[in-house]
């Protein structure tokens, strides 16, 4: 028995997380209200960026491919990738919560937990096996739990919480019976040593059902048609910058690790899943653009467009490397989008001390520029309008469907995304009512600056990738390589 | 005669199904939190199950790391349940409308 020898700088971007974390939970104690949130705030925005930093440094290590842990994680560039998705959510998050009043009380709290739940898809989108992808999965699932109810006040934020903790552990539970069963068929837990035992034994009853239950456990954190019914009143319910978080670093995290078991642990079995996925993928685009169409609270709204979203990604597992590389720009853009648009909202709430919903946006586009012109670029992008990055985004996606022969997948991608036309202008042209500009101005809420910074940000990174994409192109395009060449 | 996976398998089957039931039907957040921690001992059933088949020890350690991990998450749970009772909220899912589900 020898003692497994740690890779500390193939770590180092959750490791630095993780400390930030613990720091403040010492910060909590030591100081309170303003000094305390400032104090979390200074070291939460340190932490998303070194963790940024960190993932640069090692890019090139290896080729990439490095297993860590005795072979628990493999960081490779694909993990990496993630890793900047993910802090890039985080640090854009920060920026928009600044001024939320629950952070005046409880501010290194909220922050220790966003670092936690991180670090937790971090580590997710780099495990090599059932018993890390569990574990890691539980970790960022635990931390959004408690920061779904974080307002302890709104029992709305209260039965979110619990809503999510109750239906979340359905999906573990799920996960962990599939895990157990695919052990049983191949006698390993890793992911490479799993794709030797299924593919010495393609048929095996067990592996299959193994497979289905695994598929139906991650389907519940991506939130697909019909493992979604959690969604909408969670995201409803959670307070707004959580929701923000949520939605990008979620998606990234859990997609990132669905794409690393489909194609290093179960290739063999592809003739299975592609198919069912393929139908997951049409009753998900389909279902959620529809239903989407009938809501009128913003952030409803915005949870069923994020199921829609989910929908197209699914297009992208069966797609191959092609589908890896449009996958992660597509996440990388809704990430961007995704958070601005969950900001502005946010703003727009805390001005309005109501729900967002379509009524309560007429007009407010043209009292708050930035803001207002940040969430009209944010729904263009949604629904893949150019010169925004959604548009190339879903151009992508839609090419590689069409490469791997799969184009009835993208024929239904473009009707669903002319169904979502129809509730994303309606924001939009409800934002910039001439009928209801009104000549006073509403006192700008506490912490509006940061939020129209982070805004603003993330819109000149929606317009970026739209107009100039190559670099992160190439960028994606090097992930998903060492992927497919990881053993 | 010892029990073979089949009858590992059956029985852990039978505590999934009646979890998942208690899950669906109960009201009271409290049973329902209950009724996960059946769910997920029947994984970890299975998975010790498979272990012996299989003739490792990755099964029973999985095992072990997912009673963990269910401990903080019922705390989490519990945590929430102790939250809403302190804001005198109705401890009943059932009436859990205000977000509709």
């Amino acid at each position: 028995m020898t003692t497994p020898v740690v890779q500390w700088g193939a770590l180092a971007p959750d490791l630095i997380l993780l400390g930030g974390a613990a720091v403040l939970l010492l910060v909590a104690v030591l100081f309170r209200d303003r000094t305390a949130r400032d104090i979390a705030m200074l070291v939460g925005v340190g932490c998303f960026v070194g963790s940024a930093v960190a993932v640069t440094v090692i890019w090139d290590h290896g080729d990439g491919v490095r297993a860590v842990l005795d072979g628990q994680f493999v960081v490779d560039r694909f993990a990496n990738a993630v890793r900047v998705i993910v802090a890039g959510s985080g640090l854009l998050t920060l920026m928009g919560a600044y001024g939320w009043a629950r952070l005046r009380e409880h501010g290194p709290e909220f922050v220790a937990f966003l670092l936690v739940a991180a670090a937790g898809m971090d580590l997710m989108a780099a495990s090599n096996s059932f018993v890390s992808l569990f574990v890691s999965l539980e970790t960022f699932s635990i931390a959004l739990y408690a920061l779904c109810a974080f307002d302890t006040k709104s029992s709305a934020s209260l039965e979110s919480g619990l809503k999510y903790l109750i239906l979340g552990s359905i999906g573990s539970v799920v996960l962990v019976y599939g895990a157990a069963f695919l052990y049983g068929a191949t006698g390993s837990f890793r992911f490479d040593e799993i794709a030797v035992g299924v593919a010495a034994e393609p048929e095996s009853l067990l592996a299959l059902a193994g497979l289905a239950l695994v598929l139906g456990g991650l389907g519940f954190k991506i939130a697909v048609v019909p493992f979604h019914m959690w969604t909408p009143d969670v995201y409803e319910g959670a307070p707004t910058p959580v929701t923000a978080f949520m939605s990008a670093a979620t998606k990234a995290a859990a997609f990132a690790v669905l794409v690393r078991v489909l194609v290093t642990a179960v290739p063999a079995m592809g003739d299975t899943w592609k198919p069912a996925l393929a139908v997951a993928a049409i009753v998900t685009m389909l279902f959620a653009n529809v239903v989407a169409l009938r809501q009128t609270n913003v952030k409803r709204m915005l949870a069923y467009s994020s199921v829609g979203h989910a929908g197209y990604l699914l297009m992208a597992l069966v797609s191959g490397q092609a589908g890896a590389k449009a996958l992660l720009f597509y996440l990388a853009v809704y990430a961007a989008t995704s958070v601005g648009a969950f900001t502005v909202v946010a703003i727009a709430e805390r001005e309005t001390g109501r729900a967002a919903t379509i009524d309560s946006l007429r007009g407010w586009g043209f009292s708050r520029p930035v803001l207002g012109g940040a969430l009209a670029i944010f729904l263009l992008s949604l629904a893949g309008f150019p010169p925004t990055a959604g548009f190339l985004a879903k151009l992508y996606l839609f090419a590689a469907a069409i490469d791997a022969g799969y184009t009835y997948l993208a024929l239904v991608g473009v009707a669903a995304t002319v169904i979502s036309l129809g509730y994303y202008l309606r924001v939009g042209l409800a934002l910039y009512d001439r009928r209801h500009e009104s000549g006073s101005m509403l006192p700008s809420a506490p912490g509006t600056a940061w939020a129209g910074t982070c805004a603003a940000l993330a819109a000149i990174v929606v317009l970026w990738l739209g107009i100039y994409p190559p670099d992160v192109l190439d960028w994606a395009g090097q992930a998903a390589a060492s992927l497919i060449a990881a053993p | 005669m010892t029990p073979g996976l089949g009858s590992y398998l059956i029985v852990s089957g039978i505590l999934f199904a009646i979890g998942l039931v208690g899950v669906l039907l109960r009201r009271s957040p409290l049973v329902v939190l209950l009724s996960l921690e059946v769910m997920l001992n029947s994984a970890n059933l299975a998975l010790v199950g498979f272990g012996r088949y299989v003739g490792g020890q990755d099964g029973q350690v999985f095992a072990l790391v997912v009673m963990g991990v269910a401990a903080a998450e019922v705390v989490v749970g519990l945590g929430l349940i102790v939250a809403m009772e302190r804001r005198r909220l109705v401890l009943d899912t059932d009436q859990l409308v205000e977000l509709r589900g």
